[in-house]
């Protein structure tokens, strides 16, 4: 039984289609990759999984998460399905979050809206999910402001929000690329840990191969809207098909030889 | 020779924080302390750190957009003063690192490219020098007509080179310079880069927080932390054998593949 099958769906903007035929499928615990340039339609598919796209928009095709159709559901329905079921953590934490509410407050309004929590249950969980998403000092940082915690910090912010009704499927969306690389390995170590915990299935999106081949099994390998290549990590390594993922898996291969060159020249 | 063409002398930057009331005490914020760093000319230089370790408020005191409040900053032996700046300011040129931003809207690629050939007084046919520059960065004469809206990430970022490099300077600095771009077109504009140093004998003061960045352009290297110079060196010693903590902790932290052959 397949967690989250997603069948030639196409989302087009008037004539433009932005996403062509794209079919994957994940089992419960899985975690799948999507990388491509900006513009290729990855940020599009995470919106379509969580009913997030513009009005603008048309679609067809099928996602079906644990059975239900997703593309035909309404809004409200929607609203049930986000948060406890799929939810997401987007690029930019800094516009994700409420600038005017504390983060404690942020991080508990989808208990709020899902479990009807007490005000000092949700304190308390607020106080718990700070905690597991590694902020310092919980019972401060729920206090806290946005614009008072580092980017870092904000990022963990985004997850504990996106984890806080224990959903079966999180998408993140480029969620390091406004970080340090010091930051961004701490980040990403507590995503891993964190999906592999509650066994949650992972949809990890990004431009930057050595970032995502840290994170995932299987891959799409998207180019203006079309996914010209889906493989197993490894294969992709050793035989990529498409011209553009030969490209990138050259590129992270040379760049990384490059660095490489140096720092083992010490310990040889 | 002997003399560094760009060189500080314990320099420093204090930045004033909002006070916490009337009465407190005024704070400071170090952004750059004590930092000593000659730059002699065909030098590559790299500067790395995490955000806020003070790496673009050095690159604006060297560049002199921005005043010291300790030490100095000395150009071909010469201590920086505001006065006479039309000389520095044709030798030593800014690629900023978001072309989004630093590329003014209203301006056609041949206006922003010609901005800085009217502003340094460049004593030579200024169409020509245009179509020359263009052709070094290897874009295509059409878009000169165009707006930077109108131009994707990586030309943008051309434009931006093409705009530092029209006046015939000795000395670039670039401030993150491709961490806006996608990784293929990336990989251009470094190569880009590279050639282009090499062409015209030019100095180069890199800043980045990517090692790899720094890896590919720079023979030297230092590495800033809460702005200090913990380590510097040449880049294959810092990187190869490196002596501070939080160097091996920036190194550790690129991300590796996993089935590297």
């Amino acid at each position: 039984m397949k967690f989250l099958e997603v069948n030639k769906l196409t989302i087009k903007f008037g004539d433009k289609t932005v996403v062509n035929n794209l079919s994957f499928d994940l089992a419960a615990g899985d975690r799948f990759g999507v990388i491509g340039e900006s513009g290729s339609g990855k940020t599009m598919i995470a919106l379509a999984i969580i009913g997030l796209l513009p009005d603008s928009a048309s679609f067809s095709g099928s996602i079906r998460l644990d059975g239900e159709e997703l593309l035909s559901l309404g809004d409200k329905q929607m609203s049930a399905f986000r948060g406890s079921k799929v939810s997401m953590v987007f690029q930019e934490p800094l516009t994700a979050l409420n600038p005017l509410m504390r983060v404690g407050k942020q991080i508990t309004q989808p208990l709020r809206n899902h479990n009807r929590l007490s005000a000092r249950e949700c304190l308390a969980r607020a106080i718990e999910l700070c905690a597991s998403v590694g902020l310092p000092d919980p019972e401060q940082t729920v206090r806290a402001y946005p614009h008072q915690l580092s980017g870092g910090q904000r990022q963990r912010v985004g997850l504990a929000i996106a984890i806080a009704c224990n959903p079966k499927l999180l998408i993140v969306d480029e969620p390091t690329t406004a970080l340090d690389v010091t930051v961004q390995r701490e980040v990403l170590q507590t995503i891993n840990e964190l999906v592999k915990q509650h066994s949650t299935a992972l949809i990890f999106i990004s431009h930057d191969l050595p970032v995502v081949s840290t994170m995932v099994e299987t891959i799409a390998v998207m180019q203006s809207g079309n996914c010209v290549e889906q493989a197993s990590m490894s294969a992709l390594f050793d035989q990529p098909q498409h011209e553009y993922s030969k490209r990138i898996v050259d590129l992270a291969r040379a760049t990384q030889n490059r660095f490489t060159t140096f720092t083992t020249k010490a310990t040889s | 020779m002997n003399t560094p063409i760009l060189e500080t002398h314990s320099l420093g930057r204090d930045f004033k924080l909002p006070r916490a009331s009337v009465t407190a005490k005024q704070q400071l914020r170090h952004a750059v302390v004590d930092v000593n760093i000659s730059i002699n000319a065909g030098d590559r230089l790299g500067i790395v750190g995490e955000s806020g370790s003070g790496k673009t408020t050095l690159a604006k005191l060297l560049l002199h957009l921005d005043q010291p409040t300790s030490g100095s900053v000395n150009f071909m032996g010469q201590k920086l003063q505001s006065a006479d700046m039309g000389d520095f300011r044709r030798q030593v040129q800014i690629i900023f690192q978001d072309p989004r931003s630093s590329l003014d809207p209203r301006m056609i690629v041949e206006q922003i490219i010609r901005e800085p050939l009217e502003c340094l007084n460049f004593n030579q046919n200024h169409q020509a020098r245009i179509d020359e520059v263009m052709q070094q960065v290897e874009l295509d004469f059409v878009i000169q007509s165009r707006y930077p809206h109108e131009l994707s990430g990586g030309q943008r970022q051309r434009v931006a080179i093409a705009r530092a490099l029209a006046a015939k300077p000795s000395v670039l600095v670039a401030d993150e310079p491709v961490s806006a771009l996608d990784v293929l077109v990336r990989e251009e504009v470094l190569q880009l880069l590279n050639r282009l140093i090499e062409q015209l004998g030019l100095t180069l003061v890199l800043i980045s927080h990517d090692l790899s960045v720094i890896a590919q352009l720079c023979d030297k290297v230092v590495v800033m932390q809460n702005g200090r110079i913990i380590e510097s060196g040449a880049t294959q010693s810092v990187f190869g054998n490196p002596q501070h903590q939080f160097t091996r902790q920036l190194i550790a932290a690129v991300p590796q593949l996993p089935t590297l052959k």
